[in-house]
């Protein structure tokens, strides 16, 4: 059996044991005793920002169009004869797919039937299948789903405010790409972004559920150590120059919407000198933000409360706070019917908190709540297992949360804000309301 | 797990609901409301919501109401409507931290029993009526709540095709009421309604998790002593609508969007109280409910026109849809597939791998619910709203048994009353 490490929170009263096979596959089980449902994900470090790289001995640099990683996971349920998702179903285990900005996760869930449903899904992400004619025939299904995500509001806010904030950096692209850029992807770029990207040393495999690790360990081990894998390609990840600066201070998209949506943020200017991956100071970084921003703008904070009662803000206000080793940003988003109005309340909100100082009282108040939400989200294993992957391809982990929530001293996380919340680091995303020409 | 509420009769006229788990880290308390679904009352009941979650009796302010929860380690708090066929649920839900995590005793969950009390029946008030700042603003944001149902597509879609398909019924009532009908209500009224939702409405209280029965009857009982009601019965949960004509009706409307949303609403004749529901479930499965069922493989994978295309079904109504984002040139061509595939299933041309696969799922969906303590909440609210109680042992049982006969009995009964297209503002006029 692979030798085991355990990662435990005695808070949580949860437990993570990592191993990592002879063919480089890391394997993460968190049992969750009582719980029907068993849930496994397998995901490479492959994302929507990963459209330019360089591989040792290669002569030059590759250069793929926009939405290649989403457009990957979507063929790589093709099997010679029909969808791996029949397999799936004959087993009746649900299985979906997911691509974001920097990583591709399959996954799928059942009661029954755990083990062939583990086999496979180890199986078919280890094997492609691409053809052009199978290539071709997905273009209409993927025209589809960016054309869906063009008419969401909310997505096109931040999509819009990404664009805004980045000169050059991939973030500020759609995930599946465009309608143009898909056109021009072909089975040959599949194949080598896959051999690029899909080695088992670049990706970990996470289940969650009522599932012993160690048999998890013994049987991805005698699935994939037996196999000839090709040795791990050294990979260089280019990105463009990112000037510090925002592009532009304000974008604006009008759309069939009630009322404007506003979604405005910071670049966080001190994203790119984090090392990669970043580790325990990102995860101090993204836990120390979460607590000074719910006291800043939460629901039980003064400024949160005068938006509202002035009606600038309704319960669709939320903001966030994310961070990679090279981008990263703090954004609040909601419906509006003054936005200009809205941004100028919370900058000054902002000024006004932080020349303040954050009061510990209020701030560990906050520090209850986060500990609170965080034992709430270790019930959902769909929250789970997302956020395990996350952290973990960052070199943090989900599992220490609520120690780190609890030693971040206020100081920390102010000063963090202070380089963070910088006026001139800050743009603005507004969809505005476009009225139908009326009902036939 | 054994996943069967134990039910008590508590003083105050309100049936309690426990289920006993130790596997969360949190527990669930709730309480629902039901009442007829009406016009007037929807948009009542919406606002009503809205004001009472913005503070109570011991926390007028809200600020001071959320921080108190904030210190409760985020003890998370709920107050809103639902509609379950043509009856209206007024729903107010408290998730607290289980006290195993905080060191044990059951401090978390009285005081999460207590805030449920306040929050449902001692609103923060003014005079004789609630709080005025806080109906004047939620009045405002209630609108804005219903007008927003436009910003998303499909949701706007499907509201469009039901009140078109159910014109002449009360199950057209959008849950959250209607934008006309804010206006008039003032802090008095909603005081008003608001003392009769509570004296009057048919109520139940959930209470899942970590908690033995007996606990939480005395801690039920406790919270809400003093509360005098007396119920009145809701009336029928639903009601059978005009068979629809064999021409189905047609509705397109235009606005400035990149995707065509296609809705096609069906009547099945089926309930959750009848006989042949599950035969329904079943035959929802095969034609539109997984990736493996007719529409994901005919509009999507063979015929790539979407990236969604599926059924669903309304359990207490009877009502089934289909929705698909397609090309809006492809309006014809989706609706003809749409419908070759219900003949299918109507014909029985329905493969054992598509029978037993629906089968699987199904079982699988069950099963998953005792995961989710709403899900469990939520097949006990159909079963009381229904008046016919159902286990998910009780339901799986059933799907166990189910035959490709009872599939095509099933599909037979269900019609096509209404489509809906939401396209661009460009292209054919006639389409």
């Amino acid at each position: 059996m692979p030798e085991m490490e355990l990662d435990r929170s005695e808070l949580l009263r949860e437990e993570v044991a990592y191993t990592r096979l002879d063919c480089g596959l890391e394997v993460a089980t968190m049992r969750k005793r009582g719980f029907a449902k068993k849930y496994a994900v397998l995901a490479t470090r492959y994302g929507s920002c990963d459209t330019k790289f360089r591989i040792a001995g290669a002569p030059g640099a590759v250069s793929t169009p926009e939405g290649v990683a989403h457009f990957l996971e979507h063929k790589l349920f093709e099997e010679e004869n029909g969808s791996i998702d029949d397999i799936f179903a004959d087993l009746g285990a649900y299985s979906n797919a997911f691509t974001n900005y920097t990583m591709t996760g399959y996954l799928f869930s059942c009661v029954d039937n755990f083990w062939p449903a583990f086999d496979t899904l180890l199986d078919f992400v280890m094997r492609p299948h691409f053809t052009d004619e199978n290539v071709e025939r997905e273009k209409g299904i993927i025209e589809q789903e960016i054309r869906m995500n063009d008419d969401s509001p909310d997505w096109q806010g931040v999509n819009g405010l990404l664009k805004a904030l980045y000169h050059a950096h991939p973030v500020r692209d759609e995930i599946a790409g465009t309608v143009d850029s898909v056109q021009r992807i072909t089975k040959d770029m599949l194949y080598e972004c896959y051999r690029t990207f899909y080695h088992p040393s670049n990706m970990t495999l996470f289940v969650v559920g009522d599932v012993s690790a160690g048999d998890v360990a013994d049987r991805a081990s005698a699935l994939l150590d037996g196999r000839d894998f090709a040795p791990a390609p050294q990979v260089e990840r280019i990105r463009p120059d990112e000037p510090s600066s925002v592009r532009v201070q304000r974008v604006e998209k009008s759309m069939a919407v009630s009322e404007p949506i506003v979604c405005f943020g910071y670049k966080d200017p001190n994203a790119s000198s984090l090392a990669s991956p970043p580790g325990q100071p990102l995860m101090r970084r993204i836990i120390g933000m979460e607590m000074l921003m719910h006291t800043l703008a939460g629901t039980s904070s003064a400024l949160y409360n005068a938006l509202y009662e002035e009606g600038l803000i309704d319960a669709s206000f939320d903001w966030d706070y994310d961070c990679e080793h090279d981008y990263g940003f703090a954004m609040f988003e909601g419906r509006s019917n003054s936005p200009d109005r809205l941004v100028k309340r919370v900058t000054e909100g902002i000024a006004s908190f932080l020349s303040a100082g954050v009061d510990p009282d209020e701030f560990e108040r906050t520090r209850r709540r986060v500990i609170g939400s965080m034992l709430r989200s270790f019930d959902s294993l769909e929250f789970i297992a997302y956020n395990f992957l996350t952290y973990h391809f960052r070199n943090m982990r989900l599992i220490d949360s609520v120690d780190v929530a609890r030693s971040i001293p206020p100081a920390e996380a102010q000063s963090v804000a202070r380089e963070l919340f910088d006026p001139d680091l800050l743009a603005v995303s507004v969809i505005t309301p476009r009225e139908p020409e009326g009902k036939e | 797990m054994e996943e069967v509420f134990q039910v008590e009769r508590l003083p105050m006229a309100a049936d309690l609901h426990t289920l006993r788990t130790t596997k969360f880290k949190t527990n669930l308390l709730a309480a629902v409301l039901q009442s007829d679904l009406s016009v007037d009352g929807a948009t009542r009941n919406a606002l009503l919501g809205q004001v009472l979650r913005r503070g109570t009796r011991r926390w007028p302010n809200t600020a001071d109401f959320m921080r108190n929860l904030d210190d409760l380690y985020g003890t998370s708090v709920t107050a809103d409507v639902a509609k379950k066929g043509e009856r209206h649920m007024l729903m107010f839900a408290v998730g607290v931290v289980n006290d195993a995590y905080l060191g044990g005793g059951d401090e978390m969950l009285r005081k999460g029993f207590g805030i449920l009390r306040e929050l449902m029946v001692e609103p923060a008030a003014e005079g004789s009526g609630l709080r005025a700042d806080y109906v004047a603003q939620e009045k405002i944001n209630l609108r804005r709540r219903i007008e927003s149902i436009l910003d998303d597509k499909q949701a706007y879609a499907f509201r469009r095709c039901n009140e078109e398909m159910c014109k002449a019924e009360r199950y057209a009532v959008s849950k959250l009421g209607r934008v006309e009908d804010i206006d008039a209500i003032t802090p008095g009224s909603l005081a008003e309604w608001h003392a009769r939702a509570v004296s009057e409405y048919p109520m139940d209280i959930f209470a899942i998790g970590d908690i033995e029965h007996e606990r939480a009857v005395e801690m039920a009982t406790e919270a809400f002593r003093g509360l005098v009601r007396r119920p009145r019965p809701a009336g029928p949960a639903s009601t059978q609508g005009p068979e629809p004509s064999s021409e189905p009706r047609r509705i397109v409307e235009r606005m400035p969007v990149s995707q065509g949303h296609l809705v096609m609403g069906y009547r099945t004749g089926i309930t959750f109280a009848s006989s042949d529901y599950p035969a329904l479930l079943f035959a929802n499965g095969v034609y539109g409910g997984y990736t493996h069922s007719k529409l994901f493989q005919n509009v999507r994978e063979r015929a790539s026109l979407a990236y969604f295309a599926s059924s669903g079904i309304e359990t207490t109504k009877g009502l089934m849809w289909v929705n698909a984002g397609i090309d809006f040139d492809a309006f014809d061509t989706a609706v003809g597939i749409i419908e070759a595939q219900l003949d299918d299933v109507r014909r029985g041309v329905i493969t054992t791998t598509e029978m037993e696969n629906t089968r699987r799922g199904l079982i699988r969906d069950i099963e998953m619910m005792r995961d989710q303590p709403s899900s469990l909440m939520d097949l006990a609210l159909a079963g009381i709203v229904n008046g016919c109680p159902v286990t998910s042992e009780h339901l799986k049982q059933c799907i166990s048994q189910v035959s490709v006969e009872d599939v095509m009995r099933v599909a037979r009964e269900i019609r096509l009353d209404t489509v809906y297209f939401l396209r661009n503002e460009e292209g054919a006029r006639d389409a």
